[in-house]
């Protein structure tokens, strides 16, 4: 086995867990919203995290696929993409959302968020030193 | 113009005896429509004055009565003597009315041929008049005058010496009311008569078709075409009555007022009626309701005290906390303090009515506690609670009761106070989570600030959430060492 497919192979499982930890967050936050909803009702927030969260998944989940499939380049793009939305997903459910869903997480919950970002890298990485003489 | 007014003295013997006119009202037998009769008679005439023609000038006040007819009598044209005919002629104009009326000659001679001249007396003419307007007491005449000068002219064209003519007076009613008694209580029947307008004719009386409007200054209203009404006044003091005369048939109100003063029967008391409810709890918002009634209709005192008592002794003097909601209703709230002693208290209240009083007591229990186990809070404004229980509807200071909010399951909140544990709605507290720490959120509401476990789905994706975290710590660790070892490698 080559370096660069064992690379791809870590880039890709990178992926996948990204978008295992988006369903993750997206369970928490849509679990949470439906325990407050009787005191607080809150379809906004719940529409936003159910959006967000399915595009986050979506893409980790592709461009995981695409580096598999032996699309680096294109694959690690997507993820990097992918790993930089479920950072302002989770920016904005710790800080900025009323109440702070994500707040109590940090700084743990930024473990959630490394896989996909480095996902990305590796496969850019990788992508870069094929190209040296 | 019908005569000339040239005079020429008469050739022959005058007779001693010189006729005069008469003003007379006919009898008036029907009042609508109003209108009466007025006849001009001649009196006192003898033949030798050989009188061949008549004529008058009568006048009247244009302001009260029009003429609405003139009708030819029935001297002139008595056939014992007017065997050619006779020929009239009258005039109406403002406030008076000319008529002359000649008995004709002979057309073939030109002579006055006649049996016999005109002699006795009779009427001349009647003239119909219809009143347009009435005044208290107003007064005039209906008059016969003199015309030119003369009133009657003979057969050779000279006028008759005549008498002064009797006139006839016009005299209005005065429009009033009476009552009786004079100083009547509050509660008695008043007995009020007005005069009826009538209108007097000579000797003749004529009546008016009258609606009767009567407004007895108490608020009361009554109208009727009969002159006698009666009335029963609750309220003491003066009241102004007034008395408008309605005159359908000339379109006219007269309006006439007159002062009654009610007085207070001392032997009747004072109705005093007081709710008090039949229990209160610490801190309740309670609110008592009095009632007066003086002979059975609710009146304003002119006096209200209240004052609570508690095992014997004054508690506190409420009388300043006495409003007056409607008439002879009032609220007294009292918020029974969070340290009330529980026990039977009584509110005693006087009442004061020109001079009568009247005073009743009732007694309430304060508890402590509810004595319920469904106690739920329906609304909270301002800081009082509305309180439904098994027995009553209440209002109670939540400061006073030291309400606490104990717990929060769902959107019902269970809420400890002095009174005991109640429940209401979330949405009656204006709660909002002010933070959510994992599976505990922290909810802030008007009684304060509680946390509360999210549902067991959430804590499931809260320890998910814990587990996710370490097992990508992990990943990324191993991912970098293998990195690492490629490439060394």
């Amino acid at each position: 086995m080559s370096k660069s497919i064992n690379k791809n192979i870590i880039s890709a499982i990178l992926g996948f867990l990204g978008a295992a930890n988006s369903l993750v967050i997206g369970f928490y936050l849509l679990s949470t919203i439906l325990s407050i909803s009787q005191i607080q009702s809150m379809t906004f927030q719940s529409a936003i995290a159910s959006i967000a969260i399915g595009v986050a998944f979506a893409s980790l989940t592709y461009g995981s696929f695409e580096i598999l499939k032996g699309n680096t380049k294109k694959g690690a793009r997507i993820d990097m993409a992918g790993g930089i939305f479920s950072i302002l997903i989770y920016i904005y459910y710790s800080e900025f959302s009323q109440p702070s869903f994500l707040g109590w997480l940090n700084p743990i919950g930024i473990t959630l968020l490394i896989p996909p970002l480095l996902s990305g890298t590796i496969g850019l990485l990788k992508e870069t030193k094929l190209e040296l003489p | 113009m019908l005569f000339s007014t040239v005079v020429v003295f008469p050739v022959h013997a005058q007779p001693t005896t010189q006729p005069w006119l008469e003003v007379v009202p006919s009898p008036i037998t029907e009042t609508a429509p109003e209108s009466f009769d007025v006849g001009v008679y001649i009196r006192g005439l003898d033949a030798e004055w050989e009188l061949i023609g008549v004529q008058f000038l009568l006048t009247y006040d244009p302001t009260f009565i029009e003429v609405t007819d003139v009708t030819i009598g029935t001297f002139m044209g008595n056939t014992s003597w007017a065997i050619h005919g006779t020929f009239s002629v009258w005039r109406i104009e403002e406030g008076q009315v000319v008529y002359g009326e000649l008995i004709l000659p002979n057309a073939t001679s030109g002579e006055w041929d006649l049996p016999e001249f005109p002699s006795g007396e009779g009427l001349i003419a009647a003239v119909t008049f219809k009143p347009i307007s009435y005044e208290s007491g107003a007064s005039f005449d209906i008059s016969a005058e003199a015309f030119l000068g003369q009133y009657f002219l003979d057969a050779n064209t000279d006028y008759i010496p005549f008498a002064d003519p009797q006139n006839t007076t016009v005299t209005y009613g005065l429009l009033d009311f009476t009552y009786q008694p004079p100083t009547p209580f509050a509660g008695e029947i008043v007995a009020f008569e007005a005069t009826e307008p009538s209108a007097l004719i000579g000797n003749e009386t004529l009546s008016f078709n009258t609606v009767y409007m009567w407004n007895f200054g108490d608020g009361a209203q009554e109208n009727t075409t009969d002159p006698t009404v009666s009335h029963i006044y609750s309220k003491v003091g003066t009241h102004d009555v007034t008395l408008t005369y309605y005159f359908p048939d000339m379109g006219l109100t007269i309006t006439t007022t007159d002062t009654i003063t009610i007085r207070i029967d001392m032997q009747i008391a004072l109705g005093v009626t007081v709710d008090v409810g039949s229990i209160h709890f610490r801190g309740e918002v309670a609110e008592f309701n009095v009632l007066t009634t003086h002979i059975g209709k609710t009146v304003n005192a002119t006096q209200t005290n209240a004052v609570l008592y508690y095992n014997g002794t004054e508690l506190s003097d409420l009388s300043i906390s006495v409003q007056l909601v409607g008439t002879g209703l009032y609220r007294i709230p009292y918020s029974i303090p969070a340290d009330a002693q529980a026990g039977t208290y009584t509110l005693l209240v006087e009442a004061n009515y020109y001079g009568i009083a009247g005073t009743t007591l009732k007694t309430f229990l304060v508890s402590p506690t509810l004595t319920t186990t469904v106690a739920k809070i329906l609304t909270i404004e301002n800081g009082v609670a509305t309180i439904s229980t098994d027995i009553q509807v209440m209002k109670a200071n939540i400061t006073a009761i030291n309400a606490r909010l104990a717990t929060i399951n769902g959107d019902i909140a269970t809420i400890n106070s002095t009174l005991g544990t109640m429940t209401t709605s979330l949405s009656n507290l204006n709660a909002t989570i002010t933070s959510i720490n994992g599976n505990t959120a922290t909810i802030s509401t008007t009684l304060g600030n509680v946390q509360t476990k999210l549902s067991d789905t959430q804590t499931t994706a809260t320890q998910t959430l814990y587990v996710a975290s370490i097992l990508s710590a992990i990943a990324v660790i191993l991912a970098v060492i293998i990195l690492l070892i490629l490439r060394k490698k």
